[in-house]
């Protein structure tokens, strides 16, 4: 299957909105993309466009207003054990030791205790954490955790990886540090990946395509393809071809974020 | 010398001051016993094993009492938290019901409940379950969505976000709620008895009042305070052991 994960004609509006006016609020409007297997698809926009509920809708999490979510060949009707989501910091659960959040999906599905314990080492392992393994969150450091947050997303063996600003809260530095993690696991354990961010320079690090959105109703303004060679290192983030894109995509997403600051949004 | 072996140093000699205190006491009003007094008079009660049954009396109404406002406090709570309509309605009442100082529904109770131990553990319960309800309602309330939001994404079933999200998130507050109210329980069963009965700590003190054994009674009360402070000392300890998860950082 070539293309993972097909959306057509997305659209979300929330009825009993929040809004002053008590109109019905509408979030995203007619998205339609493809993220083939292995791809690193990021979705960026400006704060509150929306994403985040596209994510959602991808992860069966919301339902769409109209419009399908098509996985690994299937229309969604809810969550798809292939894939697996990544929040935001602090996702991670506080009353459980490192490996113990590891294992909680395998718990879930009742996997037996021995079974899910060598899985959780070993997703453990893979990002890194495997000395901490008995510690428990408020011992870690907040990259740590989000490291911890990507183990336990991979322990189910997803195909499909859906990421919501995962190193939003975390300082710049540990936020590239992050960012060059995540590719390490990518190319270990060849997962796709959409991943939700406001940062263009995240995007541009880590992605093979960016799909800029616009302020609400969000509708995907462009497509960029990133011709960037892997691995991306400081160096190549920082030459001309990198730097031109950066200001391709500023100028899209420039009168996109105005809106979404001055309020001239839905 | 190190920290908290000065901290335990002076909170002892905090304790012996008692002694002096008392000194003080009994040199400035007549009626007051000297320690020595009141050392004999414990003697004579704990010695003598009639101080035994009231104890037990008292602390069983309090078990009760705190048994029921679990059961109560925490069913009244989730249901609150559950279900917003019914929580807007009522978390104000309950909110203002906290400050009435509810040792005013006392002859109610014995009226309803009559003079027996009944009314004792009615009131126990009265006064526990307040702190227990608003635990309970604060507790669901403070659920991380984002946690909620993780085991719905594993595909988990109801029960199982109840069980491995709501309750390990709600433990601290509502175990805090049951802390204090067990404090409030041990007040109201003591309180009730001090009014209207037969038996029981509160009935020992109005009791030796009322005949004069003033020394007796000033045991009784310092009793009532040690007991106290291990009913709590017992209650933080488990609440420390509940929350090391916590308390953990990168030092230990």
């Amino acid at each position: 299957m070539e293309e993972l994960i097909v959306v057509k004609g997305v659209s979300k509006v929330f009825e009993d909105s929040s809004a002053k006016s008590g109109d019905p609020i509408e979030a995203i409007r007619n998205a339609d993309f493809q993220v083939r297997r292995s791809e690193f698809v990021s979705l960026l926009g400006p704060s509150g466009c929306g994403k985040s509920t596209l994510l959602d809708i991808v992860g069966g999490l919301e339902r769409p207003t109209s419009g399908e979510v098509v996985i690994e060949g299937e229309k969604i009707k809810g969550t798809h054990p292939k894939v697996a989501m990544v929040f935001q910091p602090m996702s991670v659960f506080p009353w459980r030791t490192a490996v113990e959040n590891a294992e909680f999906g395998l718990e879930l599905q009742n996997v037996a205790p021995k079974l899910r314990r060598q899985k959780a080492l070993e997703v453990i392992q893979l990002v890194g954490l495997a000395r901490f393994a008995d510690k428990y969150p408020s011992q870690l450091s907040g990259g740590m955790n989000q490291r911890l947050a990507i183990a336990r997303a991979l322990a189910l063996d997803p195909d499909i990886l859906l990421m919501d600003e995962p190193f939003g809260a975390l300082d710049e530095q540990t936020r590239f540090l992050m960012g060059l993690e995540l590719l390490r696991i990518w190319e270990a354990t060849k997962k796709t990946i959409l991943f939700v961010t406001h940062s263009i320079s995240e995007a541009i690090q880590l992605s093979d395509r960016v799909l800029v959105m616009s302020a609400r109703p969000s509708v995907i303004r462009e497509e960029i393809i990133i011709p960037l060679p892997r691995p991306r290192t400081i160096e190549s983030l920082t030459t001309d071809i990198a730097t031109s894109i950066e200001r391709q995509i500023w100028d899209i997403l420039k009168v996109e974020a105005t809106k979404a600051l001055t309020g001239d949004v839905n | 010398m190190s920290l908290k072996l000065s901290i335990r140093l002076v909170q002892l000699l905090i304790f012996g001051l008692a002694f002096f205190f008392f000194a003080i006491l009994s040199r400035a009003f007549p009626f007051f016993p000297s320690s020595l007094q009141i050392l004999r008079a414990s003697g004579e009660l704990f010695v003598s094993g009639d101080v035994y049954a009231h104890i037990f009396i008292t602390l069983y109404e309090t078990a009760a009492g705190f048994v029921i406002a679990i059961a109560l406090g925490i069913g009244i709570g989730l249901l609150l938290g559950v279900d917003r309509t019914l929580g807007e309605v009522f978390e104000p009442i309950i909110l203002s019901s906290y400050a009435i100082p509810k040792i005013i529904f006392l002859p109610l109770l014995l009226v309803i409940f009559g003079v027996g131990i009944s009314s004792k553990i009615a009131n126990a319960t009265l006064h526990a379950v307040f702190p227990i309800i608003l635990n309970t309602l604060v507790g669901i309330r403070e659920v991380n969505r984002v946690h909620v939001k993780v085991a719905r994404s594993m595909n988990a079933t109801k029960a199982q976000t109840f069980t491995k999200v709501y309750f390990p998130s709600m433990v601290l507050p509502v175990f805090a709620g049951m802390r204090i109210g067990v404090g409030f329980g041990f007040l109201g069963s003591l309180l009730a008895e001090l009014f209207e009965a037969k038996t029981g700590l509160g009935f020992l003190v109005a009791s030796f009042y009322n005949t004069g054994q003033i020394a007796k009674m000033l045991a009784v009360i310092l009793f009532v305070f040690i007991l106290t402070m291990a009913i709590n000392a017992g209650m933080m300890g488990m609440e420390n052991r509940l929350s090391h998860w916590r308390k953990a950082t990168w030092r230990n």
